[in-house]
C-alpha cells in the first residue's frame, strides 16, 4: 500500500515537473523547426535554421569554444572550491568560520556588478591594479589584460569556486572522520589520506558539482559578453544572445543552435549517469560518526593564507570597488571631486525602491521554499527510491540548466503566455502573464537543476539502513521521510534554500521578459538604472539587494549550524 | 427694412463669432470627457527603452502631479519590449498602452500592424507653429516623432590634445586613431547603417569612407550604446561614438572628461517615435498622457528628464552643448530604408561580420 502510494507520489511528481520543463523545451525544439518565424507566427516545417547554422564553420568554433572553456573553468573552480570546503570543514585552520562566511560572501556578490568592477581593476591601461603595478614595480604599463582568456577564466573561476563550496561542504562536513583517522593510523600521510580517502569518499559530491559547474559555464553570459566579445571570445550563450537578444532577432538560427546545444546536454547528463552508477557513496550511517578536524600543525597557516588570498582577489577587492563606486560621480572615473552620496539619495528616493524591494522578498522566500520543497522530494525519489521513472526524473531536472536565461525567458513567454496563457485568459478569464507566480515558476525552473544536485549531494551519502531501521520499527513511508531523512539532510537544504534564495533575488535575464510594473523586482530596478546610464544608482540597488542576501545567508548559516549538531553525535 | 437690415446684419454678425466658440467648446467638452474617462482608467502603461531610472521616476511623477494618473514604466531593451508586446497581442493579454523607441524593432512593430493612431484626438497637435518639425511622418500617423537625438562622436579630453581634436570625419580614418577608436557594432545597431544612408543622402560622405572608418576602429559588442560610451568616459578608448541620445550627456554633466566632436561634414539627427499599442486597456489615459508629453509643460519635463531635444520651438534646447555642423535630418523613408539594410545586415555584410 505505501509502495503504491510512493508511486502515485513519484508518477505525478513526474508528470508535473516533466510538464513544467519539456513544455517550454519542446517550444524551443519546435521553433527550431520552423524557418525563423517567431512565436505564433505563421510558419511551416523547414531545416533551413540548421542548414545556415551549421554550414557555417563560426558554428563549431563556438562550440568548441564553449566547452573547452566551461571544462577549464569547471576544472578550475572545482580545485578551488573544494579546498576551501576541506579547510573550512576537515582541519584545525585558524578562524575557520569566519573564513566560511567569507568565502559565501562571494557566491552572494551580483555577477553584473563584479565584472563591471573587474573591468575598472583589470582593463590594460586604465585598470587599477594595472596603475599599482607600474607604480610597484620598474615597468612603464602594466600587464594585466581582463579582456582575455585569462580575464574570463578568472573572473568565472573565482565565483563559481563558491558554488562549488556551497555543494561540497554538507559533504564533507557529514563525513565520518574515522576515515581519515584510520588511514592516518595505518601511516598513511596526511596527503595521502586527502587524495585517497576524503576526495574518493566524496567523489559523488565532486563529480556532481563538477558537472553543474561545467555545464552551467557553457551557459554563462555576462562574463564573456563584458570580457570576450570585445576581442573575439564567442560562446554557445552569447553567439545566441546576439541573435535573438539584439533586433532583428534571428530565430532560425538561434533555435537550432540551441536545439543541438541541448542535445550536448543530454550527452553529458548521460556520461554523469554512467560515471555514479553503481558506486557506493554512503558517509553518514546509522553508526555514530566523529567529525574531527585534521590536525594541520605549521600548515595551518598556509591554508589560512591561502583561502585569505581567495578572498581577497576574489571578493574584498571587486566588491570594495563596487561599494566605492557607489558612492563616485561617474564609476571609475577619479576626476575633481569625485565622490558623492547622491547616487544612494537617487535610490532610496524613487518610489518603486520598496515595492521592488517587497517583490524580491516575496519572489526569493517563495521560490525558494516551494523550490526546495519539490527539489527535496525530486531528489529524494531519485536517490534513494525504486521508482522506474527516477532516471527520466534526474535526467528531466537537468534540462533547464543548459539554457541559457534569456532563453528560458523567451520560452516561458511563449509556453505560458502565448500558450497556455491564451486558453487561461480566453476560457477561465485569468491572466498569467505579469504576476509574481508566473515569474516564481519560470525561476523554479532555472533552479531545479542546482537545487535537485544541492539535495542529491546530501542525500547520496545517506545510508539505507537508516530508513529500513525506521521502517522495520512500523513508521510510514512519510513519517520516515519527515522524521528520519529530512533532519540528517537538513544542513544541505538549508544551503540549498539558501542557493534558490540568493538565485532567485539576482535573477535577471529570465525576470525581464515576463515582468509588469507590479512585479517588478530589484535586480530589475538595478538594471533599469543601469540601462539609463546611471550605473551608479544601479549599482546601489544591486547592494541592497547583496545586503538581503547575506543577512539572509547569515541567518541561514545559523539554522544551518543548529541543524549540524544532532548529525554529527548520534 | 433698415433697422431690420441692421438687426439681421448684428444677428449674423453674433452667429458668426459664437459658431466657431462653440465648435472650441464642444472639442474641449469632448476632450474633458476624454480626460474624465482616464482618470477613471487611472494608469497608462508605458514600455520605454528611453525613460529609466531616475528620468522615468521624474516624468511618472510629474504626470501624477498633474493628473492623478499613474504613469507605470516597464523599461528594457527594445528587443524585450517588441517580444513583450507581440507576445501579450497575439496572446490576448493586453498590458502595453504605448512605447517609445528610435531603432529597428519599432518599424518592425507598425509593420506588424501592432500600433493605433491616437492623433486625430489629440488637441495639443492643433499647435501647428509651436513645431520645429512634422510630428507625424508616417502614412497612417501612427507614430509621433516627439523629441529628437543627434549621433554623435565623443573623445576623452585626457587623452586627445585640443590640438589633436578631430574637425572631420576624415580626422577619423587617420592611421594614429588605430586602436584608439570604438564604435557602434554594426551588427547590433542599426545607427550605423542609418548613418551610411543619412550621409550618403546628403552627399557628404560615401559608403567607401565608412567601410573606411569602421575597418579602422574596434567594434562593440550587443551591449550598445552604454557600452560605446564607458569605454571613452574611462579612457579605455580615445573616441567612441556614433552614440544617440542622452547616452554621453549623462557622463558630460556629471563632470567626465568627454567632449563632443563637432565634425564638419554634420551630424546625423533622428526622432524618437512613440505609438499607442493597439487594445491597449488604458486608451483615454494613453491619449491624456500623450497630449501632455507633447504640451509645453510635458515637454519641459521629459526634455529634462533624458537630456532630449524637444521638438517645439517654444523651448530651448537641453543639450548641454551645441554643434556647428550641419544637422542631417532623417525622416520616415529614409528611416524605413535604413531599417531595412539593417535588417539585411547591409554594412555588416560589407564589413565581412557575422552574427
Amino acid at each position: 500500500m505505501r509502495l503504491r502510494r510512493g508511486t502515485i507520489i513519484a508518477s505525478l511528481l513526474l508528470a508535473v515537473v516533466g510538464f513544467f520543463v519539456l513544455y517550454p523545451l519542446f517550444m524551443v525544439v519546435y521553433g527550431s523547426f520552423m524557418g525563423g518565424a517567431g512565436p505564433g507566427d505563421p510558419a511551416s516545417f523547414s531545416m533551413r535554421g540548421y542548414k545556415i547554422a551549421y554550414s557555417d564553420w563560426d558554428t563549431f568554433r563556438t562550440l568548441w569554444t564553449t566547452i573547452w572553456l566551461g571544462a577549464v573553468r569547471a576544472l578550475l573552480s572545482v580545485v578551488m572550491g573544494v579546498f576551501l570546503a576541506w579547510v573550512v570543514t576537515r582541519t584545525n585552520t585558524p578562524w575557520r568560520r569566519a573564513l566560511e562566511i567569507l568565502v559565501w560572501l562571494q557566491f552572494f556578490c551580483p555577477y553584473l556588478p563584479m565584472t563591471m568592477s573587474w573591468i575598472l581593476l583589470g582593463a590594460p591601461r586604465i585598470g587599477l591594479l594595472n596603475h599599482f603595478l607600474v607604480w610597484l614595480l620598474p615597468i612603464k604599463q602594466g600587464f594585466i589584460d581582463i579582456y582575455s582568456y585569462w580575464g574570463v577564466i578568472w573572473v568565472s573561476s573565482a565565483h563559481w569556486a563558491s558554488v562549488v563550496f556551497f555543494l561540497v561542504t554538507p559533504a564533507f562536513r557529514g563525513m565520518d572522520a574515522s576515515l581519515e583517522e584510520s588511514a592516518r593510523m595505518c601511516g598513511a600521510s596526511k596527503r595521502r589520506t586527502l587524495t585517497g580517502i576524503t576526495v574518493p569518499v566524496l567523489m559523488p559530491s565532486i563529480l556532481a558539482a563538477f558537472m553543474v559547474i561545467f555545464i552551467h559555464l557553457m551557459e554563462s553570459f555576462e562574463v564573456e559578453l563584458l570580457l570576450g566579445y570585445q576581442k573575439g571570445i564567442v560562446v554557445y550563450t552569447t553567439k545566441v544572445w546576439a541573435l535573438i537578444g539584439t533586433s532583428p532577432p534571428n530565430y532560425a538560427v538561434a533555435m537550432p543552435l540551441t536545439t543541438v546545444f541541448l542535445a550536448m546536454l543530454f550527452g553529458l547528463i548521460f556520461l554523469q549517469q554512467r560515471m555514479l552508477a553503481g558506486k557506493q557513496y554512503v558517509t553518514v550511517t546509522g553508526r555514530g560518526f566523529a567529525t574531527r578536524p585534521t590536525d594541520l600543525r605549521r600548515w595551518k597557516y598556509v591554508t589560512f593564507g591561502l583561502v585569505m588570498a581567495y578572498i581577497f582577489f576574489s571578493t574584498i577587492l571587486p566588491l570594495g570597488t563596487l561599494v566605492m563606486g557607489t558612492f563616485m560621480r561617474i564609476f571609475g572615473v577619479f576626476m575633481k571631486n569625485p565622490f558623492t552620496m547622491a547616487q544612494w539619495q537617487v535610490m532610496i528616493a524613487d518610489p518603486r525602491l520598496l515595492s521592488s524591494l517587497k517583490n524580491t522578498l516575496l519572489l526569493s522566500i517563495g521560490t525558494a521554499t516551494a523550490g526546495m520543497i519539490l527539489f527535496f522530494f525530486i531528489s529524494y525519489i531519485v536517490v534513494r527510491s525504486r521508482f522506474a521513472g527516477r532516471k527520466v526524473l534526474d535526467f528531466i531536472s537537468w534540462l533547464p540548466w543548459g539554457i541559457p536565461g534569456l532563453v528560458i525567458g523567451l520560452c516561458f513567454l511563449w509556453a505560458y503566455v502565448g500558450g497556455i496563457g491564451t486558453f487561461a485568459n480566453r476560457y477561465l478569464g485569468i491572466v498569467i502573464y505579469g504576476s509574481l507566480g508566473l515569474i516564481m515558476l519560470a525561476v523554479i525552473v532555472r533552479a531545479l537543476p542546482l537545487g535537485v544536485r544541492a539535495m542529491s549531494g546530501a542525500m547520496i551519502q545517506l545510508g539505507s539502513e537508516l530508513e529500513e531501521s525506521s521502517r522495520v520499527l512500523g513508521a510510514s513511508w512519510f513519517y520516515t521521510v519527515r522524521c528520519v531523512v529530512a533532519p540528517l539532510v537538513a544542513p544541505g537544504f538549508v544551503a540549498a534554500w539558501l542557493l534558490v534564495f540568493s538565485m532567485t533575488a539576482r535573477n535577471l535575464s529570465t525576470v525581464l521578459l515576463l515582468y509588469t510594473p507590479k512585479s517588478r523586482t530589484l535586480s530589475v530596478l538595478a538594471f533599469e538604472y543601469w540601462s539609463g546610464g546611471n550605473m551608479e544608482a544601479g549599482m546601489a540597488a544591486g547592494l541592497i539587494l547583496v545586503a538581503i542576501v547575506i543577512a539572509t545567508a547569515l541567518i541561514g548559516i545559523y539554522v544551518r549550524a543548529r541543524f549540524e549538531v544532532p548529525t554529527g553525535v548520534h | 427694412m433698415k433697422i431690420f437690415g441692421i438687426v439681421c446684419l448684428t444677428v449674423a454678425l453674433v452667429i458668426a463669432m459664437t459658431a466657431p466658440a462653440k465648435a472650441i467648446s464642444a472639442e474641449d467638452a469632448a476632450w474633458q470627457k476624454v480626460v474624465e474617462a482616464a482618470k477613471r482608467e487611472g494608469t497608462v502603461n508605458f514600455y520605454t527603452s528611453n525613460f529609466m531610472g531616475k528620468g522615468g521616476a521624474e516624468l511618472s511623477k510629474a504626470f501624477k502631479d498633474k493628473y492623478g494618473i499613474s504613469l507605470e514604466l516597464v523599461t528594457g531593451r527594445g528587443i524585450n519590449m517588441q517580444e513583450k508586446i507581440k507576445m501579450e497581442q497575439k496572446s490576448k493579454s493586453y498590458f502595453a498602452d504605448m512605447i517609445d523607441g528610435s531603432a529597428a524593432y519599432f518599424l518592425d512593430l507598425k509593420r506588424g500592424g501592432y500600433f493605433e493612431s491616437v492623433a486625430a484626438a489629440l488637441p495639443v497637435l492643433k499647435e501647428k507653429d509651436k513645431f520645429l518639425r512634422p510630428l507625424i511622418d508616417d502614412p497612417e500617423a501612427e507614430m509621433l516623432s516627439i523629441m529628437y537625438v543627434y549621433s554623435v562622436f565623443w573623445m576623452n579630453t585626457n587623452l586627445v590634445k585640443p590640438e589633436e581634436e578631430p574637425k572631420s570625419f576624415y580626422d577619423l580614418i587617420d592611421p594614429k586613431w588605430k586602436g584608439k577608436l570604438f564604435l557602434s557594432n554594426p551588427l547590433y545597431n542599426s545607427g550605423p547603417d542609418t548613418q551610411v544612408l543619412v550621409f550618403g543622402a546628403n552627399k557628404v560622405l560615401n559608403e567607401d569612407y565608412f567601410i573606411k572608418l569602421y575597418k579602422s576602429a574596434a567594434l562593440g559588442g550587443p551591449a550598445g550604446a552604454q557600452e560605446v560610451i564607458d569605454k571613452v568616459v574611462r579612457g579605455e578608448f580615445s573616441i567612441a561614438g556614433a552614440v544617440s541620445g542622452t547616452t554621453g550627456i549623462g557622463p558630460l554633466l556629471a563632470g567626465a572628461p568627454i567632449k563632443p566632436l563637432d565634425l564638419k561634414e554634420g551630424n546625423m539627427c533622428r526622432p524618437v517615435r512613440w505609438a499607442a499599442v493597439k487594445n491597449g486597456p488604458h486608451p483615454n489615459a494613453t491619449k491624456v498622457f500623450i497630449n501632455w508629453l507633447i504640451s509645453k509643460e510635458g515637454q519641459l519635463v521629459a526634455c529634462k528628464a533624458i537630456n532630449l531635444d524637444s521638438v517645439r520651438n517654444d523651448l530651448p534646447s537641453v543639450l548641454p552643448y551645441s554643434l556647428k555642423g550641419p544637422i542631417l535630418n532623417i525622416g520616415y523613408e529614409l528611416t524605413d530604408l535604413a531599417e531595412k539594410r539593417y535588417s539585411g545586415n547591409y554594412l555588416a555584410n560589407l564589413l565581412g561580420l557575422k552574427r
